[in-house]
């Protein structure tokens, strides 16, 4: 209980200073346009797994850029602005704070996700044969869950590295292609698909780009490596915390300036 | 007992480290052993020349580092094995416009500190009212972004948020900084006043009168080193005279100097011509008496003007440290 509550002033907060900014209100409201635009134009219209893509896909690109960017981005401004310090001295733990923040941000991304399904659905006129509602909901609820984990690991390691804005984007576009959002992952060589293997997000996109495309999916193999990957990333992201707050009190440099 | 900081031998040292390779550049030794208690409901004021290590003392205590050496105790609680417990009963404000978030107006500030303090929502609301209004930021302002404000305002909040667990224990480093002087003498009122509802202060600052006027006792650090401690009249007894009484005097001779310097309560005497007068510079202890005996000798030489001056801790502060840093 006394975690919902902060959970939702975090949300509130995030949700407020976010939308303070017109770079973030650009790449959550037009960004996504300009992502499934762009698609709509490289992919041949006819087929269904194409619009899955320029529809789908773009959504959930959008997305992981307004979830990965904020969650990375957050706790460096937080740093500079020196908030890091108050908030790490409050007994609830920075740890929580940060896991918060990125749900609120992947929940505010879900802005950006609804922005790109309306745009092509009314505009470009795209239409997905989703094969089951139900399917499709739990299943996203995993890719979100994949989402989360895989932005707290990067915040975690983005601080760890002392340097975030400068990895930021070296980590987040990576991801645009090994993971499965714009193309299928199989159309990479084999030994970037090895990569791939090891992001829960491209499990998870697997299984969704399948019941969009009006095919009977109902093997659970993918969303359970999705979710196992996930957990992983989360225990690794929890003992990184343990040495950010080490290193933090230790070494002095995570504080202030 | 009544210790509410129990410091023993804590040393800090900073290490840098060169980017590329990793390698150490060079260690800074911030505290060099530094021992002290703090009573209950004691103002505690460190002083001390920049870099001296204040802020540093000030974030191990608030759990923000950890010590390299040594022990730290707040209530009872240590820093290093028990911050948790540590940080429900503290806060921290620090001079200047940072730590708070630029975007969010006063209230939406108080709001999300208070949520993440466990604030009961019962008294929240209440608690936030009369803390802004302690702190005295002006009613209309509450509801615009804090990046609007001045820097008085700033800091009237940032005071306001320090207090909004209800801190037991409130470390304030160089609250006062960039005020104006009424800003900064309300910001005093504001510290007497925590003082009367019992809270313990402890507080950084390079204003003297500051910490004489505020501080049950002081320490003066220099270098992570402890030069003295003790409460500001101790410190001006022990590390300077007590008065200094200036005559201005039409003329003098050299038989009445001579008398004056042998005098019993006259430690130390200067002369100086200004302006066609002498001004006579006395140092004493016993101020009546030097004033008596003094009198006594210039019987007959008039006097233009008396004044004596107490000793300041700036005095103290300047003896301390004042030669020794001017030739660094
Ligand atoms: N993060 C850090 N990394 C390396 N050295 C540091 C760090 N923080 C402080 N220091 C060094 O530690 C010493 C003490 O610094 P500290 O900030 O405690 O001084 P201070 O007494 O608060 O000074 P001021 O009056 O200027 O605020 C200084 O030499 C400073 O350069
Ligand atoms: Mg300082």
């Amino acid at each position: 209980m006394r975690y919902l509550r902060v959970f939702l002033a975090v949300l509130k907060m995030q949700t407020k200073i976010s939308f303070s900014r017109n770079l973030f209100k650009f790449s959550v409201l037009i960004m996504p346009i300009f992502f499934s635009t762009l698609l709509y134009f490289v992919y041949d219209k006819a087929s269904n797994s194409s619009s899955s893509y320029i529809m789908l896909g773009s959504a959930v690109a959008s997305l992981w850029g307004v979830t990965c960017y904020s969650s990375a981005i957050e706790i460096e401004r937080e740093r500079i602005s020196g908030t890091l310090e108050s908030v790490s001295m409050t007994p609830i733990g920075f740890e929580f704070i940060i896991f918060s923040k990125i749900i609120a941000n992947t929940v505010i991304g879900l802005i950006s996700f609804g922005v790109t399904l309306v745009y092509s659905s009314l505009i470009l006129q795209i239409s997905l044969p989703v094969y089951s509602y139900r399917q499709f909901v739990l299943w996203f609820l995993i890719l979100l869950f994949s989402f989360i984990s895989m932005s707290f690991l990067l915040a975690t390691l983005l601080t760890l590295s002392g340097n975030a804005f400068a990895w930021m984007s070296t980590v987040q576009y990576p991801i645009y292609f090994l993971s499965g959002m714009l193309f299928p992952v199989k159309i990479l060589p084999k030994w970037v698909q090895y990569i791939s293997s090891v992001i829960p997000i491209r499990w998870s996109m697997e299984s969704l780009m399948k019941i969009v495309s009006g095919m009977p999916n109902s093997s659970i193999i993918p969303n359970l490596i999705s979710i196992i990957l996930s957990l992983l990333y989360l225990a690794l992201a929890h003992y990184s915390f343990r040495i950010i707050e080490i290193k933090r009190r230790k070494e002095g440099t995570l504080g202030g300036f | 007992m009544n210790v509410a900081i129990d410091i023993h031998e804590l040393r800090r040292d900073y290490v840098i480290r060169s980017i590329l390779s990793n390698k150490i550049k060079r260690v800074v030794k911030a505290l060099n052993g530094i021992s002290f208690k703090v009573k209950k409901g004691e103002i505690f004021g460190i002083l001390g020349p920049n870099g001296a290590g204040k802020t540093t003392t000030v974030k191990i205590l608030s759990t923000l580092l950890l010590p390299t050496s040594g022990t730290a105790k707040v209530l009872g609680y240590d820093v290093e094995k028990h911050p948790i417990e540590i940080r429900k009963r503290i806060n921290l404000v620090m001079g200047g416009e940072r730590n708070l978030y630029q975007r969010l107006s006063t209230l939406e500030n108080m709001e999300y500190f208070a949520e993440l303090y466990d604030v009961p929502l019962k008294i929240r609301k209440k608690r936030i009212y009369d803390l802004l209004e302690l702190a005295g930021l002006q009613e209309e302002r509450w509801r615009d972004k804090v990046e609007t404000y001045s820097k008085g305002m700033k800091q009237r909040l940032q005071i306001a948020r320090g207090l909004i667990n209800d801190p037991d224990f409130l470390f304030l480093d160089e609250p006062t900084i960039g005020l104006d002087p009424i800003g900064a003498r309300e910001l005093r009122n504001i510290v007497k006043k925590l003082k009367r509802m019992g809270k313990t202060i402890i507080f950084t600052t390079h204003y003297m009168q500051e910490a004489d006027e505020l501080c049950d006792r002081i320490a003066i650090l220099d270098k992570g080193r402890i030069i003295t401690i003790g409460t500001p009249t101790d410190l001006k007894k022990m590390h300077t005279e007590k008065f200094q009484i200036e005559l201005i005097l039409s003329f003098i001779t050299h038989e009445h100097i001579e008398r004056l310097q042998n005098l019993k309560y006259v430690n130390h005497m200067r002369t100086k011509e200004l302006e066609k007068n002498i001004h006579l510079f006395i140092d004493t202890q016993a101020c009546s008496e030097a004033v008596e005996s003094v009198f006594n000798v210039l019987h007959g030489i008039p006097i233009q003007d008396v004044s004596i001056k107490k000793s300041t801790l700036e005095d103290v502060y300047v003896k301390l440290l004042g030669g020794e840093h001017n030739q660094s």
